[in-house]
């Protein structure tokens, strides 16, 4: 495998493992009693994951993206793949690396206080889930933009 | 070992811990619900197979996009817009989402229950029906009126097998 598909496999694989953390860290607010340990671990990942997958997507975007693919899907049969869906997706995306190291900012300093105040728990619970709609966005838009480029 | 045969057990096997543990997971809470108390082995067996079922999600997802990316560098990208593989990504959307609206109770049971089982196996199906002959939303109906044809007979079983 080349140094430009083990990029696209990295991006993809690594951030699907962050939205699968974040999805994780949802699901643990959501429990009556959650595991702090848990919480700080899986928050983490989804941070560490975002990082590594914007940084891994940014090179395949720069080095062989825009040059080879983009102008193939515009002038292929579906080219709102690339002005509607990259577009948004590489804006929207940077929502993800710093909504999720907020929740991982949060669990770090906060700690129990989480686990004993509702309101905090669940405005956090509602931030996770924040993060898995925009990551499963993110997501889908990618399997639209990788087929589009073979139309 | 090559890619594409690992990825295919891989998937093979989330797919089997899933639709197992969604089976067992109904088996056991109509054994659990039976006296009308939930006894603490009840729900450590009830946890123990929704772990299973997150296990078995977790390697359907990861191997499913596995096989993504492999039709991408294999330049096969024409089935990523395939509407039997959008049915199959939109059904495991409602599985992830229902296991939210369980946990936040806003899902009433015999919804959940019926939606679990279903999703699981019409994902299992989706997956080893090569050559679907219908389109997205053909596949999305049946689908529905399988969730609801499944709870009709799941409350059917319960009524019939819960002591009142």
């Amino acid at each position: 495998m080349d140094i430009l598909s083990s990029a696209l496999v990295l991006h993809v694989i690594i951030g699907l493992v962050g939205i699968i953390a974040s999805y994780a860290v949802l699901m643990g607010l959501l429990k009556r009693a959650p595991s702090l340990a848990f919480l700080k671990y899986t928050s983490f990942t989804a941070f560490a994951s975002y990082m590594l997958s914007w940084l891994i997507g940014g090179y395949y975007y720069v080095i062989y993206y825009g040059a080879a693919v983009k102008p193939t899907i515009k002038e292929g049969a579906y080219p709102w793949a690339h002005t509607l869906l990259m577009e948004s997706k590489e804006h929207i995306f940077l929502f993800l690396p710093f909504l999720s190291f907020i929740i991982f900012l949060v669990i770090a300093l906060l700690g129990r206080e989480i686990l004993e105040k509702r309101d905090l728990k669940n405005s956090l619970a509602a931030l996770a889930g924040v993060v898995v709609a925009i990551g499963t966005f993110i997501a889908l838009a990618g399997i639209v933009i990788s087929g589009a480029a073979g139309q | 070992m090559d890619w594409e045969t690992l990825l295919i057990v891989t998937h093979i096997i989330g797919t089997t811990l899933g639709v197992g543990g969604a089976t067992f997971a109904e088996v056991f809470y109509l054994k659990a619900i039976r006296d009308g108390v939930v006894s603490p082995v009840e729900g450590d067996f009830l946890k123990t197979t929704y772990a299973i079922m997150r296990t078995g999600l977790v390697l359907l997802v990861l191997s499913g996009f596995g096989f993504l990316l492999l039709y991408r560098l294999n330049g096969a990208e024409a089935l990523l817009l395939n509407g039997a593989l959008w049915a199959k990504l939109t059904i495991v959307l409602v599985l992830v989402a229902n296991a939210v609206m369980i946990q936040i109770r806003k899902m009433p049971m015999w919804l959940a229950t019926s939606l679990s089982l279903t999703s699981w196996y019409a994902a299992l199906v989706l997956g080893a029906w090569r050559g679907i002959p219908y389109s997205f939303l053909e596949i999305l109906i049946g689908y529905v009126v399988a969730v609801f044809a499944v709870a009709y007979i799941l409350e059917t079983i319960k009524k019939a097998y819960v002591k009142k």
